[in-house]
């Protein structure tokens, strides 16, 4: 089942059993509030987690929920490569937040723990995405977060609609 | 995230304290635009007080440098530690930036 796939593969159509716990987001919030502040530190308390791995999970699920609120429910590109993009693209995020279209789509966690392992899946309503195995540009200033994830979680995946992202923890 | 400028001369220390997130660019600004206001030869970030760091607050550091290369100024990162140690090393921050009092 989930836990012992190869890493790294882009994308699995398995179908986990009933998680552990789920929570859903309007995208406002999930952009806003410390979402993965709240979803680790109730991780710690709930599985007795280590606080190092903790932040390791904190890590990879702060840049999930900004990829699922961004890129998919506000469907925005994140090449920022100046000061003037940067500008824009902020503005573009609150401007699009405030619209009942991009508002209302949900931001979706959903957490099992299985042997040792933690699964935590964020969705989106988004078009979905193709997973990059690129090494990011070190000097250009986006394009970090997946390759975050990949380097801080054990293993990392897309599901079948692509616009969930799947990440593993063994603890 | 907050901060704070230091140095009574040309040579400013930013004092960053806090969570350096994806969501702080107003604050991003607001440092980039106080730093500008006044002669600066030399800048030195100083991470002592941050415990958290994320990939959109590594832009704006990115974004940070490029500003200071345009304008000849020198800058440094101090005392990381943490997770923000482990996010910069991972993103290879140490090929780009002079970092000092790595704890």
């Amino acid at each position: 089942m989930l836990l012992t796939q190869p890493q790294f593969s882009d994308i699995r159509h398995d179908a986990p059993v009933m998680p552990d716990f789920a929570l859903s987001f309007g995208t406002e919030i999930a952009y806003r509030a410390d979402v993965a502040g709240m979803v680790t530190a109730a991780l710690h308390d709930r599985f007795a987690i280590d606080d190092s791995m903790c932040v390791n999970i904190e890590t990879c699920l702060r840049e999930a929920v900004i990829n699922a609120v961004v890129h998919g429910n506000l469907s925005l590109e994140g090449r920022i490569e100046s000061q003037k993009d940067f500008e824009s693209y902020y503005a573009a995020i609150e401007e699009r937040i405030s619209k009942a279209r991009y508002k209302n789509r949900r931001v979706n966690i959903t957490v099992w723990n299985h042997n040792q392992h933690l699964e935590l899946r964020v969705s989106d309503e988004g078009k979905g995405f193709v997973m990059n195995h690129d090494m990011p540009e070190i000097t250009l200033p986006y394009g970090r977060g997946l390759f975050l994830i990949r380097s801080l979680a054990d293993s990392m995946w897309l599901a079948g609609d692509r616009r969930t992202l799947c990440m593993m923890f063994r603890y | 995230m907050d901060f704070s400028i230091e140095g009574q001369g040309d040579e400013k220390r930013v004092v960053l304290s806090g969570n350096f997130t994806f969501a702080d660019n107003q604050k991003f600004k607001q440092m980039m635009a106080a730093l500008g206001k006044t002669p600066v030869k030399a800048v030195t970030l100083d991470f002592a007080a941050v415990e958290f760091i994320d990939s959109g607050a590594l832009g704006m550091l990115l974004l940070f440098r490029d500003d200071c290369q345009s304008r000849q100024i020198p800058m440094s990162i101090h005392a990381a530690h943490g997770q923000v140690k482990k996010i910069f090393m991972l993103s290879k921050f140490d090929q780009l930036f002079s970092m000092s009092g790595e704890k």
